[in-house]
């Protein structure tokens, strides 16, 4: 087992309800696993957590192990270590998540210097590698841009290119297309799917839109306010979902289904239901 | 009848002293009654079109016709009429919505404008209970503030004051784009009720092909700043005839077995 | 963290205050009465001693921290309400207009503060704590309106600015209820930090003589007068020098405590 979180319960400050609570799953070597939910489920949280980037204000409690060390409780530095090396990390906003003042080659030229302990020429080449390989033309160019020379698709290909560029084992990628335009998302999903399929990693991809989970994922759990309500195979739980919210987020998840102008189903008539 | 109406079209904006060409000769025309959807990602000048159409930014070139009556050089009484006709719904409620002001307020607002009647003002506070009413935000307070809502109840406070002086056009601006997908379902039934309860003349922008679709009879589909594609959504739908908007509704993730 | 900032601010403000208050209420003996003993060590009649004419110390530091909050008040109240709509205008308008605006911001901003002083201190023929807070509080209007311009641009840019523009309002409603309350807090976070620079001002002024007149006691004015008799009896120089000290570090503890609390991205993370 890669990567096992077992009844895993985090609290921020005074707070006494908790964030999520009781969370458990597990990703198996190049397994990928779809973390799904509305805003407000806890889904970046559970991320963030399994990345140890909660902050001070949080209080954690239950397991998350790599590979059988537990990492709750590891100090930042322990964590350090395993960031960007053996987990990589993609954020949603591909403008918040990239230094505005560096051009983007060397954003990602600190990633593989600070695990890999690269020269600047070899750093170099690997960037530009790893450029090519996430689907972006002109490798060179885009090394000497800034982030705001370049478009959102364009940005998000160079957070993959850093979250990757030191063949992680696992990727965390929340929201990672959520910002982008429908043609750019079928893009970077194919880009995505295509380099996990070559280094064979495993994958925690988390987002609200069931389609594009089920786009990138075998298996998928479903998050409701806090908790994981349903998890197993991609195929079983669209198939035949156990609990109530999934069924409805199976249902709101493709409006082509529905008659044009008449009533689409809402999550609330499968609470009703059962 | 025609209530909108554009006339070839043109809006060039400075973007760091360089001339970005934003929309081309573009005609269009809404007819009243009409559900007229605008295709195209970001960077096709569908936001810059309809703000035009609303009067709410100046075409470098061509004219924008409400009721007949060009918008540039309307007079007094004729702009009023625009702003009380036509109202938008915008993206992200985030930005949308006065961060310190009551959702009362916000709902209030229009109404307090000096293009109304100031007698409206006097039942201000229950025309505010009724829009909040019909946008089913009937078990929220009005003196709640924006960040206290969800991302689907913030959307409705937005149509609720976009309601507020009984326009007969709403133009929304992407205005599912930013919420989850299952909390979507529930804005988009919200504004099919209301286009047929208040004989609302709809103008939808959205890079959803699935979404206008569902909501909207006719369509263009633009990119670049030019319309690439237009008629009827179904036919559309069922046979797109331009490459891009074949990829356009490749691209829309789709659950398996759908 | 973020709160002890706050509240170590809070409290030199707070102290400065109470000083200011105290010394409407009550004094230890006259600060100007002029006699004997002069350079006193502390005793039960003089608490920090006397100066070298023999006032008391105790009773012209209090007194002071009056022409300090007055001086800043004052400054910070011209530079905000002129500064602010200003800086809302500048936020507004385009091409000429703008340009001008914030290049006279410029130049008012590069013009001496010191300079302006002697200028208003030669045209009213004698300087004055009133010369001293108009030269203070003039300087300080370019500083306002930088932040309020920038807050006002982001504000302008947020699409229910739009929503105001399309159900008919003018830029007045949209400047008041818009822009106003929303800038509110970054122009909160610079008046406390101008107080300061205000305090210090004045402090700087007195001590040369453009500032308060000897009739009033003012901190800086004391360090000025005490300047023969550093080597002797430092504190004469070194109280009043704290004070100021005090007062300045609180203000701008004060200005970044509320920065961190009112930031809601830094309010974010704790969700």
């Amino acid at each position: 087992m890669m990567l096992k979180v077992d009844q895993l319960t985090v609290r921020f400050g005074r707070r006494t309800t908790p964030a999520i609570s009781g969370i458990g799953f597990h990703i198996d070597q190049g397994e990928r696993l779809g973390l799904i939910g509305e805003s407000g489920s806890g889904k970046s949280v559970t991320s963030l957590a399994v990345m140890g980037l909660l902050g001070d204000t949080a209080r954690i409690s239950g397991s998350i192990r790599w590979k059988g060390e537990e990492l709750v409780g590891r100090s930042d530095a322990h964590y350090s270590r395993l960031r960007g090396a053996a987990m990589g990390m993609v954020f949603q906003e591909p403008m918040t998540a990239l230094d505005p003042t560096m051009r983007c080659g060397r954003q990602v030229a600190e990633v593989v210097r600070l695990h890999a302990g690269a020269d600047r020429g070899q750093a170099r080449a690997k960037v530009l590698e790893i450029l090519a390989t996430v689907g972006l033309a002109d490798p060179e160019r885009i090394a000497d841009s800034y982030p705001d020379e370049l478009s959102g698709g364009q940005r998000q290909r160079v957070l993959i290119a850093m979250a990757m560029v030191n063949s992680p084992q696992l990727l965390i990628a929340d929201e990672p297309t959520t910002a982008l335009d429908v043609t750019v998302q079928a893009k970077v999903l194919e880009e995505l799917d295509r380099m996990l399929a070559n280094t064979g990693a495993g994958l925690l991809f988390i987002s609200h839109d069931l389609a594009v989970v089920a786009r990138m994922c075998e298996r998928i759990a479903v998050m409701y306010r806090g908790s994981i309500v349903e998890t197993g195979r991609l195929d079983q739980v669209l198939g035949n979902p156990q609990h109530p919210y999934t069924a409805g987020l199976i249902a709101t998840a493709d409006i082509t289904s529905a008659e044009p102008g008449s009533r689409l189903p809402v999550i609330q008539d499968f609470w009703r239901q059962s | 009848m025609t209530l909108l109406e554009a006339r070839g079209l043109d809006k060039t904006y400075r973007r760091s002293g360089n001339p970005v060409r934003a929309i081309r000769c573009i005609d269009l025309s809404v007819a009243s009654g009409d559900r007229l959807g605008i295709v195209g990602e970001s960077g096709s000048g569908k936001s810059t079109l309809v703000r035009m159409l609303a009067g709410l930014l100046e075409p470098s070139f061509g004219q924008v016709l409400y009721r007949g009556n060009p918008i540039n050089g309307a007079n007094r009484e004729q702009l009023r009429e625009l702003r009380r006709g036509v109202q938008m719904v915008f993206q992200d409620p985030r930005s949308s919505l006065n961060p310190r002001m009551r959702i009362g307020d916000i709902i209030a607002e229009p109404l307090f404008s000096p293009v109304q009647p100031r007698s409206i003002r006097a039942h201000a506070v229950e025309r505010v209970a009724e829009l909040m009413d019909l946008v089913e935000l009937d078990d929220v307070a009005p003196n709640v503030y924006p960040h206290e809502l969800s991302g689907g109840q913030r959307q409705r406070v937005a149509i609720a004051r976009a309601l507020a002086p009984a326009p007969e056009v709403l133009i929304a601006d992407e205005a599912v784009s930013a919420l989850d997908v299952s909390v979507r379902a529930h804005v988009l039934n919200l504004i099919t009720d209301l286009v047929a309860t208040q004989n609302l003349t709809l103008v939808f922008v959205s890079h959803d092909l699935t979404v206008v679709r569902h909501l909207c009879d006719r369509m263009v589909v633009m990119r670049d700043g030019v319309i690439v594609e237009q008629g009827r959504t179904e036919a559309i739908h069922a046979n797109p005839t331009d490459d891009y908007t074949a990829r356009l509704l490749a691209s829309v993730p789709r659950l398996p077995g759908h | 963290m973020k709160r002890a900032v706050l509240w170590a601010g809070a409290t030199l403000v707070a102290l400065v205050v109470l000083a200011c208050l105290v010394s409407v209420a009550w004094l230890p003996t006259d600060p100007n009465t002029v006699g004997t003993p002069t350079l006193a060590p502390p005793s039960a009649d003089h608490p920090l001693g006397t100066d070298n004419l023999g006032r008391d110390l105790a009773a012209r530091l209090l007194v002071g921290a009056r022409s300090c909050l007055l001086v800043g008040v004052v400054a910070v109240s011209i530079g905000a309400v002129i500064g602010v709509p200003l800086g809302i205008i500048a936020g507004g308008s385009r091409g000429v207009a703008a340009t001008v605006l914030m290049r006279g911001a410029d130049i008012v901003y590069a013009f001496p503060a010191l300079l302006l002083a002697i200028l208003l201190a030669a045209a009213r023929g004698h300087a004055s704590t009133f010369t001293a807070m108009a030269a203070i509080g003039l300087s300080t209007i370019p500083a306002f309106m930088r932040v309020t311009r920038s807050a006002a641009v982001d504000v302008l840019a947020q699409d229910y600015v739009m929503a105001a523009r399309g159900a008919g309002f003018g830029l007045g409603h949209i400047a008041l209820r818009h822009v106003l309350p929303n800038v509110a807090p970054v122009v909160l976070v610079q008046s406390s930090s101008a107080f300061g620079v205000a305090i210090l001002a004045e402090a700087s002024l007195s001590y040369l003589g453009l500032g308060t007149p000897p009739t009033t006691p003012s901190w800086g004015r004391m360090i000025y007068e005490a300047q023969s008799f550093v080597y002797s009896d430092i504190q004469l120089a070194a109280l009043p020098g704290i004070c100021i000290a005090a007062a300045v570090l609180g203000f701008n503890l004060l200005g970044d405590g509320l920065r961190d609390l009112l930031d809601p991205t830094l309010r974010e993370i704790t969700r």
